[in-house]
C-alpha cells in the first residue's frame, strides 16, 4: 500500500495532474475510502509537505483538502483516544488547516498532558507565538522539551516574533516567560534588549535569571558587532 | 518416604520450599512482564511521532560530557573515539580517561587526534588517583575531545576522574568499546528536558549485543544474530532483562541499576552522592542505589528514567572462561552493593526500594543461585538415598523448563513486535534453538559462576581482572 501511495503522490506532485485528473488516472478513487490508505496517505503528504515549499506545498494542501483526507484528520479530534487527538492536532496544524483552530484550542483543557502540549504546539503552528497569551496566566507548564519544539516550529514555519511579544514577560506562567526570553535569544531580536534588561531587575527566579544573563550577553555582543 | 518421621518432615518442608520459591519466581516474572508490556506500549505510543531533530537546532539542550574510561584498549581506541565524536548531538564533549593502560593507548590517541598537553587544572571534587596529564586537540575538528592520562585506579576511579574534569551539568558514562545508536544522546536527554516537579537524576537505556553484527567506522551497519552459542543465549538473556525486567522496575520507580556500559546522570547529584565507589566491582548498581538513597534522605523529589529503545551495542563474552569471570564479578558486585546498603532492607523510609526492589534483588538475584545449588545437591542426595519422588520431580522439572522457555519466547516476541532488529527467520530460528538449550547449559553455568563469585567473596578476591580486547567480530581474550 505504501508503494502505491508513494507512486500516486509522485505522479500528482511532479506532473501537471490536478486532483480530478489524479482520480481519473490512478487508483486513488478506488482506495480513497480505505482507512489504511487514508492513514498512509496523510502521513506521506505531511512528510512531503515538510520537505517542500511553494507550489508543491500548495498542491499537497489542495490534495489534502479536496480528497477529503482533511475530514479523516478532523475525525481524530472527536476520538476518545488521546493518541488519536494528538495525531489529529498534529496533522491538521502541520497542514495549516485554519478551520481546525477552534477545535484544537478546546484541547488546552484536556486531562492528558500530551494532548494539552500538542494543542499549544498546534495553535502556534496555525497562528504564531502570540498564542502563548492563551496560557500566559494558566498553570500549564512548558518543559524544556516542549519549549524546544515551539522554537523548532517557529524556525521551520518561518514564524516571525511579534513586536508585542515582550508583553508576555508579565505572565504569571514563568515557563512562558522563559520561552519568550529563549525565543528572543534564538532569533537574536536585539530590539528587545531594553525590555529584557528592565525585566532582569524585577525577577528573582534562578532559571530565568540565568537565561536572561545569557540572552542579554548574546544580544549585546551581537549589537556591538553590528555597530 | 523413608519411614523416619523427622526426615520425612524435612523432605516435605524442602519440597514445599522449592515449589514455593519456583512459583514465586515465576509469578514475579509474569508480573514484571505484564508491567513492562503496558509500559513499553505506552512509551511507544507517546514517542510515536517524536521528532528528535528538534534537539539538533535547540540551544537549550542539556550540555553533556561523554565519559569513556579506557584500559588497554589500544587496539580499538582510535575508531572507538572517532565513533563517540561522531554522535548526533550538539552540546557535548568527550572525555576519554586512560586508566594507566600498559599499552600504547595514549600515544595512539595523541597521534590520531593531534593532542597536546593542556594547562587545564584538575580539581578533584571526588577523590581519585593522580592525573598525569590532560590533553586537548590542536585540530578544531576534535575540539570536543579531552583525554586524561592518570594512574591506574580501576573503572570507578577513572569515571570519577572524568566526572571531575567535566564542566557540564550532565554526564554520560559509557564503555569506550560500545557502539552508540546515532540518536542515543537525543533519546537519553529528552527525559531531562521533560522534568518538572521531580528532578531526573539518571536515565538508562537498553544495551544490545553486537557480536556478529556488521560495524563499519564505529557505526552499527547491520544487526545479525551471533553464531556463537553463548552470545546467542546472552541476546535472549539481555532481552529478558532489559525489555521484560528493567522496564517494569522503572515503571514502579524501583530501578536499582543502570548498566555501567551506558547511562546518563545529573552530575551535581553524582558529585553530592560521592561519585562511583572504587571499592566495589558493582559500581554501576551501587551508584544508582546511593544516588537514590541520597535523594530520599535529602527529601528531594526525583525520578530515574529508563528508555526501552536499543541505544547501545556491546560485545559479550564468547568463551566460558570470560563469561565465568564476568558473572562471578557481577555476583560480587551485587553482594557488595546489597551489603553496603543493607540499611534499606524493609526500611519504610525507602518505600518501594526498601520493601520490593531490595528484597527482590537479595532473594531472586543474589540468593537464587545459592538456593538452586542447594536444591540440586539435596535432589542428588535423595536420588542416592532412593527417596526421591520421581513423579513430583519430573512434573516440577517440566514446569520450570516450560516456563523458562515461554519467558524467553515472550522476550523474543516483545522484541519482534516492537523494535524488530533481527529481521530474518534464520536469526529467529537460531534464538529459538538457543532458548531450548539454554536451561541445560547456559543457566547451570551462570549458577556455577555465581557460586564461584560467592567463594571469591569468602576468599577476599577484589578487582575486575583484565580483558584484552581484539576488536569487534573477533573473540576477546582473557588475560587474567
Amino acid at each position: 500500500m505504501q508503494a502505491k501511495v508513494d507512486h500516486m503522490l509522485f505522479q500528482f506532485l511532479f506532473t501537471s495532474l490536478n486532483y480530478e485528473e489524479l482520480l481519473r488516472n490512478s487508483d486513488f478513487a478506488l482506495y480513497q475510502k480505505h482507512l489504511l490508505f487514508q492513514k498512509i496517505t496523510v502521513k506521506a503528504i505531511i512528510s512531503l509537505r515538510n520537505n517542500y515549499t511553494g507550489e508543491y506545498r500548495l498542491k499537497l494542501n489542495e490534495l489534502y483538502v479536496e480528497s477529503g483526507l482533511v475530514e479523516y484528520s478532523m475525525k481524530k479530534l472527536n476520538s476518545k483516544k488521546w493518541s488519536d487527538n494528538v495525531e489529529g492536532i498534529r496533522d491538521l496544524s502541520n497542514m495549516n488547516v485554519q478551520k481546525a483552530y477552534s477545535k484544537i484550542e478546546q484541547f488546552l483543557n484536556h486531562k492528558n498532558n500530551m494532548v494539552r502540549t500538542e494543542a499549544i504546539l498546534g495553535m502556534i503552528r496555525l497562528k504564531g507565538i502570540g498564542e502563548l497569551n492563551s496560557i500566559a496566566n494558566s498553570d500549564i507548564y512548558l518543559d524544556d522539551w516542549t519549549q524546544s519544539n515551539i522554537l523548532y516550529i517557529l524556525q521551520e514555519n518561518k514564524i516571525e516574533l511579534p513586536s508585542d511579544l515582550v508583553d508576555l514577560l508579565n505572565s504569571k506562567n514563568l515557563s512562558v516567560v522563559l520561552l519568550v526570553i529563549r525565543a528572543i535569544k534564538y532569533f537574536n531580536s536585539k530590539e528587545h534588549i531594553k525590555s529584557l534588561s528592565d525585566y532582569a531587575d524585577s525577577t528573582s527566579d534562578k532559571k530565568i535569571t540565568t537565561e536572561l544573563v545569557q540572552t542579554l550577553k548574546k544580544l549585546n555582543e551581537s549589537n556591538n558587532q553590528a555597530l | 518416604m523413608t519411614g523416619i518421621k523427622s526426615l520425612d518432615i524435612a523432605i516435605l518442608i524442602f519440597n514445599y520450599f522449592v515449589l514455593f520459591f519456583a512459583i514465586s519466581v515465576m509469578l514475579s516474572y509474569i508480573i514484571l512482564a505484564i508491567i513492562s508490556a503496558t509500559s513499553l506500549k505506552s512509551y511507544l505510543r507517546r514517542n510515536k511521532y517524536v521528532n528528535y531533530d528538534v534537539l539538533l537546532t535547540a540551544e537549550n539542550t542539556p550540555h553533556i560530557s561523554l565519559i569513556a574510561p579506557a584500559y588497554n584498549e589500544g587496539l580499538t581506541i582510535r575508531e572507538n573515539v572517532q565513533s563517540l565524536l561522531a554522535i548526533k548531538y550538539n552540546n557535548f564533549d568527550v572525555i576519554v580517561v586512560n586508566d594507566g593502560s600498559k599499552d600504547e593507548s595514549v600515544a595512539i590517541l595523541i597521534s590520531a587526534f593531534d593532542l597536546v598537553k593542556s594547562e587545564l587544572d584538575y580539581h578533584a571534587q571526588i577523590p581519585t588517583k593522580d592525573v598525569k596529564a590532560i590533553y586537548t586537540s590542536t585540530n578544531p575538528t576534535f575540539s570536543k575531545l579531552k583525554v586524561v592520562d592518570k594512574y591506574n585506579g580501576g573503572k570507578a576511579d577513572a569515571l570519577n576522574t572524568g566526572i571531575n574534569i567535566s564542566k557540564n551539568p550532565y554526564i554520560v558514562c559509557i564503555d569506550v568499546d560500545c557502539i552508540m545508536d546515532k540518536d542515543a544522546l537525543l533519546k537519553l536527554a529528552k527525559p531531562f528536558m521533560e522534568q518538572s516537579n521531580k528532578r531526573i537524576i539518571a536515565t538508562g537505556g537498553v544495551i544490545r549485543i553486537a557480536n556478529n553484527c556488521v560495524i563499519k567506522a564505529g557505526k552499527l551497519v547491520d544487526v545479525k544474530a551471533p553464531d556463537n552459542f553463548l552470545a546467542k543465549v546472552q541476546v535472549i538473556e539481555y532481552l529478558r532483562a532489559f525489555i521484560l525486567g528493567r522496564m517494569a522496575w522503572a515503571k514502579m520507580d524501583g530501578l536499582l541499576i543502570i548498566s555501567g556500559a551506558f547511562g546518563m546522570f545529573d552530575r551535581e547529584i553524582v558529585v553530592n552522592a560521592g561519585g562511583y565507589n572504587p571499592k566495589t566491582v558493582g559500581e554501576d548498581m551501587e551508584l544508582i542505589v546511593r544516588m537514590r538513597r541520597f535523594m530520599i534522605e535529602q527529601k528531594q523529589p526525583y525520578a530515574v528514567q529508563y528508555i526501552p529503545d536499543p541505544l547501545c551495542w556491546t560485545e559479550v563474552p564468547e568463551t566460558y572462561s570470560i563469561l565465568r569471570n564476568q558473572r562471578s564479578r557481577w555476583t560480587r558486585g551485587t553482594a557488595e552493593t546489597l551489603w553496603m546498603h543493607r540499611k534499606m532492607l524493609f526500611n519504610p523510609k525507602y518505600k518501594i526500594l526498601g520493601f520490593i526492589s531490595f528484597p527482590y534483588w537479595l532473594i531472586y538475584e543474589y540468593l537464587a543461585p545459592i538456593i538452586e545449588l542447594t536444591g540440586l545437591l539435596i535432589t542428588i542426595l535423595f536420588v542416592f538415598l532412593g527417596i526421591i519422588n520421581w513423579t513430583y520431580f519430573i512434573l516440577f522439572f517440566l514446569l520450570v523448563y516450560s516456563f523458562a522457555l515461554m519467558f524467553s519466547m515472550l522476550a523474543l516476541f516483545a522484541e519482534e513486535s516492537t523494535y524488530r532488529r533481527y529481521k530474518t527467520l534464520k536469526d529467529l530460528g537460531k534464538f529459538c534453538i538457543a532458548a531450548l538449550i539454554e536451561p541445560f547449559i547456559f543457566h547451570p553455568f551462570t549458577v556455577y559462576a555465581a557460586i564461584r563469585g560467592n567463594w571469591q567473596i569468602i576468599k577476599g578476591t577484589k578487582g575486575w581482572g583484565e580483558m584484552k580486547r581484539t576488536g569487534f567480530n573477533q573473540p576477546p581474550t582473557n588475560v587474567k
